[in-house]
């Protein structure tokens, strides 16, 4: 029996020899925690990856635009977007917010400066305001309020104005309370290497947008924050402009576009005939700055919703395909634009709405290596100059918008929402389709299994009840 | 044993008596081990060895008595026989007193077992030959579901009693000589590297029983909650003279047809009429109309070689075009237009290769009283379909014991697998796949061969897919590359991958015998591998040039301690139990290199030759413990009334340590009525079983706290992302409760004999990373939650229909039905994705099943399709409707095998019915033109692909939603500006649901004959004990499916997102075997 109690012993030691199994669970390959200003460029990586992506299982929205079209696979040039709308929604909140949110959260473990630290988090959330701006004006209502909450899985949506309203407000405390004269994230800010000043500006400009976004269902508060913006101090120049520029050394961090069109040796897209003919019917300086000729040593674009061949039409220009080619996420020409539609509404901005017209073209041409000569030369022709283009105001300011934000990708389509023109369902509907321009994407069909109830209910507040591409959104006339 | 050398050492003593020679075996011709061998009318018996053989000293006159288990004893007079074959006949329901492996390596009597366990013995496993042991199950256990690829050395799903787990492993564990064996499926970048349990060697294996149920396989803890495969492999036996086996087989491989896809050969490559424009205007159908390098500035017909599809022109031998030939220097057509036809070599079968399988093995045993040993050493060398693949194995499988004293015995156990092997099949949907040109993407006006030759001429991508630029650039040499694919024999030779794996697994082990009823066992174990993966993408490819490497390892280590009690308590009651504690340790570590942005030197592969700076490598390393303690006791009264219980308590390193152990209780109770009642002709045994088993799980390593990713450095600047998995430091152990009940009998002297088992196994509080709304910031949440109930019917028979004198025939059925139903999921979500492919889903769907296809659907009137105003469907507005459910209604297999004298001929029936598979080959296929039905004629007998003007179209089968018959014509003339009306693909004419499949099938699995030489004519050739000789034939028809041009078997490598889908599976193979077995 001793033996017995011996084996039975040896037995229980052998069990117990536990001492640290807890320890043997933490990952020795992914820490669980990241430097703060890391985690920021991150975020601010992938937020501007996401615009300026050529993929059309997640933006094509130039494609929408006319700017681009496709090649053989046409289903987004004929606005079918089955399938298509989650990755817009996925990359924005789990790679731009929630990184946004995670170094809001770390800075104070990095940063002792209580100026730096304030200037770090604001300029944090002026980005995740601007992520918000590109959702919320894509699908309409979103999660916002229960968003980003590890305890929430399942988030409500809210309402589209709301969170509209919310934004403006969060930019305005961000303008206040950004200390100039302070020090923020240095180089881990690739958009402004952590210029205070600037981001300051980008955040009036942002403001001045998101009021202009409202100016159709709120004038008075429209203008009463468009006032606020233009006085805290709008983007200057285009030494203002919110770009990124790429990292050619890994191809992961080279501009998306260089990644798709070249890098992939796809072909999927070219310039779309629309795009282009406009260009060549404007004499646009900017046509051979944005396009190559086609082997007949002219001009030509494909046209949206048909197949069309690669190699015989217009391809993009060198510039416009290099690896190191910014991204533009806010620029100055956009907020020239901004002041000339202000003035037409009638908002005290300053300046008339022709000045403002002539810098935010000029500003593109400049932009695209353009001279002010030929900027000069372009306004002068009757069917570009302010006074004797076609159309109200919204169709001057919307072709104009439309070929300078020709790289802007969800803003071209966005503009084309917001002012109405080009009106591509009239003046180059896809062929092979009945479908319009989508005027929102529906929600993603994840949405639909992993979060339904909140799903159905969002669904059911949109215009007409459904989840579907042609409910308007709020602000769309 | 012991007993019949002691024996034959004495008798050896009696010089005056001669020694007989025998070999027992049975009806079958398999030795019969352990028969007693006694001279009628004393004491002296011998038993047989191993082989059935037996030596004993006997005078001539005496009687030999020659009896076994379950056999009718065989009486033989010695008159002047030196030699003997002895014949017994065992019978068929064995249910009496044979031995199977249970849990933990220990040996029981089947009729004690209250549960529920199905042996299968090495001549039913491996009479086909296989390189992976796991595919020979299928059909040959109720209620075991085997899925075999049919990709080179590729994965298998073993999957017992259905799914449970909504997310984590649903594969069986196997166990080997009572050591768990890994099997995860090593397959990574789209290349399918099979499971691990493929390292089994099956001339190694003795004998395999499954364990279905949980009160079978609690004692091995939660990895046991799938069920357990526990293989026992051969052991060295004691005798004088080394056993030695010598095994050559060859296979030869030829396709199935019905797995093969057939073209429409009306119309060629082309996309309709993609690439018209103002300045290429249409010359004739649809071809460019273009100048090309050689025409002087002339615009030819120019196949649209940068399209994938196979909507172009009509064939038209009037035509002289431009194909992709035209474009290839050196080929005989270079710049030459050639008339418009079908190629002569345009099919899959003129690219696959008929693939050849050889198996070579040497089995040496032998022993004495102090101990045994075996060593085994096999090589396969399988030549795959696609060319330039194979996979090499070497298996190496030693195993000793040594009798230290009579109470001490030691033994090990070392096996060493080594495997190589060139172009792994590719199973996704990329470049990496060449299937899924043949399946998909294709023109029949491709000529294979020119292709081949092309590529072997000038070794490089010579394409048949051609850009469109190459037109206007290629001026003799100047080679531009292909827009999506490669030449699929640069795909194959250049754009190579390769792997190894070298493997040890093995245990020392220590058994002390106590007392004659206490035992005492220790042992350490080992399952090791290192394993290498390169894939090559070649400069000149379609895709930026690339070398990855990927360096993994695995590692197990098991330390058990084990105390059996054995003792009959008084006449009537017998107990055994036992105590143990088992420590396992697992790691798992990869570091996955590859280069950045191409490759400076052709064909140098190594990350130093990365044209950019590479990424650092993604280095993985998972360790964990499990620490559990167990033990069980078995009260047997008399010997009809067993009761057992077992508990065993689990100590993870997965879980939060405040929370981190949990139990397993077990009981149950077997019966066997049969003993209480008088004896009957008819009914020789009948017994009820009932047992009831809770089984916990941990919870996958590292998914308690939220961890960061770094990304590579931007500009210098350090760039980090957190993981979008939100972990939770809350898990709690989530847990299996199952019952079962069981009726087993055999009747008519044991000809006839059925085993029938209701089981129900109900998963609770799953430990799952369920998918949040992303809006959450995460792609999943770690939560317990959702319960998932599998419940069913198993039912063995085994029937003797025929035995007379040299003729047996035996028939044993397996049939099972499972029925999944998914109870409830976390937060009272109504469904999970498993999987998510190409516009479909498979999910987990609260109050059905496990395994929904998801998709798009008709909108139906009376059960018909309806369409609209202009002639097509009404698509449901549920764009996730379920269309179709993967779980099959039942699952059999009938095995008949005959015996005649030295000859046997078996085969086995294999059956799935019902369950879904969605075809991604035929809905793209069917886009791109590429089957028949895409072509031909319509109602008006005109050719579907004429505009509706020139009398073409198609009415889609359906009615109004008034329910009248549709009438409307839809354009089918061009695969985008009209509609091309065949796809569900972006929106096309027909719903995902168009193209889901009813999966059942019944196949002929297995057909072997078998010849042993006689006895006397053995007896006659020195050394030689034996020669078996075998033809065998593997998947050699499939008798019924209903899906066309593929095998509704095949899925996607192996893992709960592998079936229901088939993307570009390989065709079946049937397979036919030769085999020579010498003994010596």
């Amino acid at each position: 029996m001793k033996k017995i109690s011996f084996y039975i012993t040896i037995l229980f030691i052998a069990s117990s020899c536990t001492k640290s199994l807890t320890d043997l669970n933490t990952d020795p390959k992914s820490p669980v925690s990241a430097p703060s200003t890391a985690l920021f460029l991150g975020a601010q990586k992938n937020l501007v990856d996401l615009y300026n992506t050529t993929s059309v299982s997640s933006a094509p929205f130039r494609v929408f635009a006319q700017i681009w079209t496709e090649n053989t696979y046409v289903t987004e040039s004929r606005y079918i977007l089955d399938g298509v709308t989650a990755g817009f929604w996925n990359n924005i909140y789990t790679t731009s917010i929630n990184n946004f949110e995670q170094a809001k959260t770390a800075f104070p473990n990095d940063v002792t400066d209580p100026s730096v630290l304030r200037n770090d988090k604001i300029i944090s959330d002026i980005l995740e305001v601007y992520s918000y701006n590109l959702l919320v004006n894509t699908y309409g209502n979103v999660p916002y309020s229960q968003a980003q909450n590890r305890t929430i899985p399942f988030p409500k949506y809210d309402d589209a104005k709301t969170i509209v309203y919310d934004l403006i407000t969060r930019l305005d405390s961000s303008i206040a309370g950004l200390n100039t004269s302070a020090n923020s994230l240095g180089n881990s800010d690739q958009i402004y290497k952590g210029n205070v000043t600037k981001w300051k500006k980008f955040a009036a400009t942002l403001k001045l947008k998101l009021a202009l976004l409202i100016a159709d269902v709120d004038a008075s508060k429209a203008s009463a924050k468009a006032l606020e913006a233009v006085n805290a101090g709008v983007l200057q120049s285009n030494s203002d402009n919110a770009t990124f520029t790429f990292d050619a050394s890994a191809v992961i961090n080279s501009n998306l576009i260089w990644q798709n069109l070249v890098n992939s040796g796809r072909h999927d897209f070219v310039p779309s005939a629309f795009f282009v003919s406009t260009l060549v019917g404007l004499n646009d300086p900017r046509l051979p700055l944005l396009v190559t000729k086609d082997p007949n040593g002219g001009y030509s674009g494909g046209i949206a919703g048909a197949g069309n061949a690669y190699g015989i039409f217009s391809d993009f220009s060198a510039q416009w395909l290099s690896p190191t080619y910014p991204a533009d996420l806010l620029d100055y020409s956009e907020t020239e634009f901004l002041l000339a539609e202000a003035v037409e509404r009638g908002i005290a901005v300053g300046g008339t709405a022709e000045s403002h017209y002539n810098n935010a073209v000029t500003a593109s041409i400049l932009f695209w290596g353009g001279t002010a000569a030929s900027a000069a030369t372009y306004l002068a022709q009757p069917s570009v100059a302010y006074t004797t283009a076609t159309g109200t105001w919204k169709q001057k300011i919307g072709y104009q918008k439309w070929l300078a934000f020709a790289n802007r990708n969800w803003d071209s389509w966005t503009e084309i929402r917001r002012l109405g023109y080009p009106n591509l369902d009239v003046v180059s509907p896809p062929v092979g389709t009945t479908n319009k321009l989508p005027l929102r994407y529906p929600y993603p069909a994840a949405e639909q299994s992993s979060n339904p109830i909140n799903w159905k209910a969002a669904s059911t507040a949109l215009p007409g009840g459904l989840d579907v591409q042609t409910a308007k959104l709020f602000w769309i006339q | 044993m012991l007993l019949a050398v002691l024996l034959l050492s004495v008798l050896s003593v009696f010089s005056q008596q001669k020694v007989v020679t025998g070999k027992v075996s049975d009806v079958n011709g398999k030795p019969v081990e352990s028969a007693t061998i006694q001279i009628k009318g004393s004491k002296i018996a011998t038993t047989s060895d191993s082989q059935g053989i037996f030596k004993l000293s006997v005078k001539a006159g005496n009687i030999l008595i020659i009896s076994s288990v379950n056999a009718a004893p065989v009486e033989v007079k010695i008159v002047n026989q030196t030699e003997l074959s002895v014949v017994l006949e065992i019978a068929a329901a064995q249910l009496n007193e044979v031995l199977v492996t249970t849990a933990l390596g220990i040996k029981r009597s089947r009729s004690s077992l209250p549960y529920s366990t199905q042996q299968i013995t090495a001549e039913e496993l491996n009479r086909t030959p296989t390189t992976n042991v796991v595919n020979n199950l299928s059909g040959k256990v109720a209620g075991l579901q085997v899925t075999a690829s049919t990709t080179l050395g590729g994965s298998s799903n073993v999957i017992l009693r259905g799914f449970k787990s909504l997310t984590q492993s649903n594969q069986a564990l196997f166990v080997v000589d009572g050591v768990p064996y890994d099997n995860t499926n090593q397959s990574r970048n789209g290349f399918d590297l099979g499971n691990t349990a493929s390292d089994i060697n099956p001339d190694d294996v003795e004998s395999v029983n499954v364990l279905k149920g949980a009160a079978a396989s609690a004692l091995y803890g939660s990895r046991a909650s799938n069920g357990v495969i526990v293989i026992t492999t051969k052991k060295g036996a004691k005798r004088k003279a080394l056993g030695i086996t010598i095994n050559s087989g060859t296979t030869l491989g030829t396709f199935d047809k019905s797995t093969l896809p057939e073209y429409q050969l009306e119309y060629g490559e082309g996309y309709g009429s993609a690439g018209y424009s103002s300045s290429f205007p249409t010359h004739d159908g649809f071809f460019y109309w273009v100048p090309v390098f050689n025409s002087n500035g002339a615009r030819v017909n120019v196949v649209q070689t940068n399209q994938d599809a196979d909507t172009g022109p009509a064939y038209d031998a009037s035509l002289s075009v431009y194909n992709w030939d035209a474009f290839s220097p050196g080929n005989k057509n270079y710049g030459k237009a050639t008339p418009w036809l079908p190629a002569a070599h345009h099919s899959y079968t003129d690219f696959a290769e008929k693939p050849i399988t050889t198996t070579n093995s040497i089995f040496v045993d032998g022993g004495s009283e102090k101990g045994t040993f075996k060593l085994g050493y096999t090589n396969t060398y399988d030549k795959g379909i696609l060319p330039n693949s194979y996979v090499k194995k070497n298996l190496i499988n030693f195993a000793s014991t040594y009798n230290v004293t009579d109470r001490l015995s030691v033994g090990s156990s070392i096996n060493y697998i080594n495997e190589n092997s060139l172009n792994r099949n590719g199973y996704t949907y990329s470049v990496s796949s060449n299937s899924r040109n043949f399946r998909q993407w294709w023109g029949t006006n491709i000529d294979l061969n020119e292709l081949k030759d092309d590529y072997f001429r000038t070794k490089t991508n010579a394409s048949w897919n051609w850009n469109t630029a190459a037109y206007l650039t290629n001026t003799g040499g100047n080679l531009s590359k292909g827009a999506y694919h490669d030449n699929p024999y640069w795909q194959q030779y250049e754009n190579y991958n390769n792997d190894s794996r070298d493997r040890i697994f093995g245990n020392v082990n220590l058994n002390y015998k106590i007392t004659s009823y206490l035992n005492f066992t220790a042992r350490t174990s080992l399952d090791y591998y290192s394993s290498l993966f390169e894939y090559r993408y070649a400069v000149g490819s379609v895709s930026t040039p690339s070398y990855r490497k990927v360096l993994s390892s695995f590692k197990e280590n098991n330390y058990d301690f084990l105390l059996n009690f054995d003792k009959n308590l008084n006449k009537n009651f017998n107990l055994k139990a036992l105590l143990g504690s088992n420590i396992r340790q697992t790691r798992t570590t990869s570091t996955d290199a590859v280069t950045n942005g191409g490759l400076i030197v052709p064909r140098y592969y190594a990350l130093a030759n990365s044209a950019k700076t590479p990424a650092a490598p993604v280095e993985t390393d998972a360790a964990k413990e499990v620490d559990g303690i167990f033990g069980g006791a078995t009260l047997a009264y008399k010997d009809y009334l067993t009761v057992d219980a077992t508990i065993r308590r689990d100590k993870s390193s997965t879980l939060p340590s405040n929370n981190n152990t949990y139990y397993y209780p077990a009981a149950s109770a077997g019966f066997i009525f049969s003993k209480l009642i008088p004896q009957t002709s008819w009914l020789n045994i009948g017994k009820i079983r009932a047992n009831y088993a809770e089984v916990g799980g941990d919870a996958p390593v590292y998914s308690l706290q939220n961890t960061f990713t770094a990304g590579t450095a931007f500009n210098s600047q350090a760039l980090f992302t957190a993981s979008t998995t939100n972990n939770n430091p809350q898990l709690r152990s989530e847990k299996t409760k199952s019952y079962e009940i069981g009726l087993e009998a055999a009747f008519l002297h044991n000809r006839i004999g059925f085993d029938v088992t209701y089981y129900t196994a109900k998963t609770i509080d799953q430990i799952t990373p369920i998918t949040p709304s992303t809006a959450t910031g995460y792609n999943s949440f770690y939560v317990n939650g959702g319960t998932v109930q599998n419940s069913g019917v198993e039912l063995s028979i085994n029937a003797v229909p025929v035995k007379i004198k040299n003729f047996t025939w035996n028939l044993t059925l397996n049939w099972s039905k499972n029925v999944s139903k998914v109870i409830s999921l976390y937060g009272g979500q109504p469904s999970y994705a498993i999987t998510s492919w190409q516009k479909g889903q498979l999910v987990a769907e609260t109050g059905s099943s496990w395994g929904i296809l998801r998709g798009t659907d008709y909108t139906y009137k009376n059960g018909k399709p309806i369409v609209n105003a202009n002639g097509y469907y009404v698509f449901n507005s549920n764009t996730k409707s379920d269309i179709g459910n993967i779980n099959p209604d039942w699952i059999g297999g009938i095995t008949n095998s005959f015996k005649y004298k030295n000859w046997s001929l078996s085969f086995l029936i294999d059956v799935k019915q019902g369950g879904s598979v969605y075809s991604l080959d035929l809905d793209y296929g069917s886009y791109s033109g590429l089957y028949p039905w895409t072509a031909g004629k319509n109602d008006l007998g005109n050719s579907v692909r004429k505009t509706i003007a020139n009398g073409g179209g198609l009415i889609l089968p359906g009615v109004h939603a008034d329910g009248t018959a549709n009438t409307t014509r839809i354009d089918a003339s061009d695969i985008n500006a009209g509609g091309f009306s065949f796809s569900s693909a972006d929106g096309f004419s027909q719903p995902l649901k168009h193209f889901v499949y009813d999966a059942s099938y019944i196949k002929l699995r297995e057909l072997a004959i078998a010849y042993s030489l006689p006895q006397h004519v053995i007896n006659r050739l020195p050394v030689i004990k034996g020669i078996d000789l075998s033809l065998t034939g593997r998947n050699l028809w499939i008798i019924h499916k209903n899906l066309p041009y593929a095998d509704p078997e095949q899925g996607q490598a192996s893992g709960n997102a592998s079936i229901g889908f088939q993307n570009a599976p390989y065709p079946s193979i049937r397979a036919y075997a030769f085999n020579v077995k010498l003994k010596f």
